[in-house]
């Protein structure tokens, strides 16, 4: 408890001197800023809205456990079957990953996509809109090419236990601007 | 008595990083040669683990250099007003 | 009569003593680093100096039943046998190998058709040797299109999965094409 009263003591110092406290301020602004600017860049060089995403579900089993992270891209290349896609659901937020289990298109260039977890025993025709039979290429967000184990499990618990990120920010939020690495 | 003195910091934090670094590559030459990662995750965990027990408590033998104080100097009257 | 200790407690502790927390966090990064090092050198090396052999030796239509016609559409199912040797595949960065069987054909209401028939997961190495006879499709090619005299093509496709890095897309070389019925199966009940 002893370092605790201490960082409190270094944070009341801070007030006492405003233009060292603007410019931690300001370095707390240079990292948010360059943390958004690489996020982007991935989002532009991979073509895809979001290129990295965390596997929530179970039902891709055994291959994708709850808290993996998967990178993805969105080329232009024909959809196939057996390719892992993430997509989402008109009116719902959450993004799901599945595999594609059947490809219809159309001459006219309307491209058709029925998906199924791995784990799950029938198509996701369930978990789509009420009324829609198939996914367009437009609801896909992008296909996953790479993959890392368990470490998205950081933002599982993040959304599971929202003051979470609000003690996780603070305390980071807390360290910079304090000065201390 | 809990504290470790700079010295000893200094080979903690060698000690620490040997450890870790040089049973991963241990590690993974074992775990190449039975195509088995989960071998190599294991080592380094196990090395963590004999890290954490050994560099992180203050054993005395992190306190082998302490720091000399020096003494306090004799005041010759304490209480002047 | 100030004790030199109480200055130290002060400014040593804040700014050159390491505290408990503190070599902990670098046990920790170091834990982390080490990891992730040798798991990215165990992808690369999985990448790099392996050449895998897949074998694919029997792909054949045992038996087409006959196409029904439901109000959703057409319904075609057959049954085939495969012999394929997938072992050479698995290294010690694979967690699994999802293979499948895909059918594509080309029909009036849409030039590309690609769907799965049958898909496996296949975890280690005993069971990547495939041997199947009669083994009837798990997905039923199924459409609003009409199937009947349409040429299908079979082709075996498998994904890696792995433990950590990219996952790649193979395809067996070995294709087989077959003619669906043109005629409608009469004897099943078509509502």
């Amino acid at each position: 408890m002893d370092t605790v009263r201490q960082y409190w003591d270094e944070f009341r110092a801070l007030f006492s001197k405003p233009r060292q406290f603007v410019q931690q301020i300001l370095n707390l602004c240079c990292i948010v800023f360059s943390a958004l600017m690489l996020w982007k860049g991935l989002m532009v060089i991979t073509g895809s809205e979001s290129p990295v995403v965390v596997v929530l579900s179970g039902s891709m089993e055994p291959g994708f456990y709850r808290g993996d992270i998967l990178f993805l891209n969105n080329p232009d290349t024909p959809v196939l079957p057996g390719d892992v896609v993430v997509f989402k659901i008109k009116g719902r937020d959450i993004p799901i990953v599945h595999r594609v289990l059947e490809v219809h298109e159309t001459g006219k260039g309307d491209v058709k996509i029925l998906t199924k977890g791995d784990n799950n025993d029938v198509d996701d025709r369930g978990l789509y809109a009420p009324g829609q039979l198939w996914l367009n290429k437009s609801d896909i967000m992008g296909r996953a090419i790479a993959f890392l184990p368990y470490v998205g499990m950081v933002t599982i618990w993040l959304n599971d236990y929202p003051w979470l990120k609000f003690v996780l920010v603070g305390t980071m939020g807390f360290f910079v601007i304090i000065g201390r690495e | 008595m809990n504290t470790m003195d700079f010295k000893g910091q200094y080979r903690a934090s060698i000690v620490q990083s040997v450890l870790i670094w040089t049973v991963g590559l241990v590690g993974f030459v074992l775990g190449f040669v039975n195509q088995s990662f989960r071998l190599t995750f294991f080592c380094i965990l196990g090395a963590t683990v004999l890290s954490a027990a050994v560099c992180l408590p203050s054993w005395p033998w992190w306190n082998m250099n302490p720091v000399q104080w020096q003494k306090p100097k004799k005041q010759n009257s304490s209480k002047k007003a | 009569m100030m004790d030199v200790s109480d200055l130290s407690s002060q400014t040593l502790s804040t700014k050159m003593m390491e505290t408990l927390s503190t070599r902990a966090n670098t046990l920790f990064c170091s834990f982390l680093s080490c990891l992730a090092f040798f798991a990215v050198l165990n992808h690369l090396s999985a990448y790099v100096m392996f050449d895998p052999t897949p074998r694919m030796d029997v792909l054949e239509v045992e038996k087409v039943f006959p196409i029904r016609n439901t109000r959703q559409g057409d319904q075609a199912v057959f049954s085939f046998n495969m012999e394929a040797d997938l072992s050479s595949e698995f290294h010690w960065n694979l967690k699994q190998l999802f293979v499948y069987l895909t059918a594509s054909y080309v029909t009036s209401k849409h030039k590309r058709n690609e769907v799965t028939v049958w898909d496996k997961i296949i975890e280690t190495v005993d069971d990547s040797v495939l041997s199947l006879s009669s083994e009837q499709v798990e997905y039923v090619l199924k459409g609003e299109d009409y199937l009947r005299d349409r040429n299908v093509t079979l082709r075996l496709k498998y994904r890696t999965m792995p433990i950590i890095g990219l996952m790649r897309e193979k395809v067996m070389p070995l294709t087989k094409t077959f003619k669906l019925p043109g005629s409608y199966d009469h004897g099943a009940s078509s509502r």
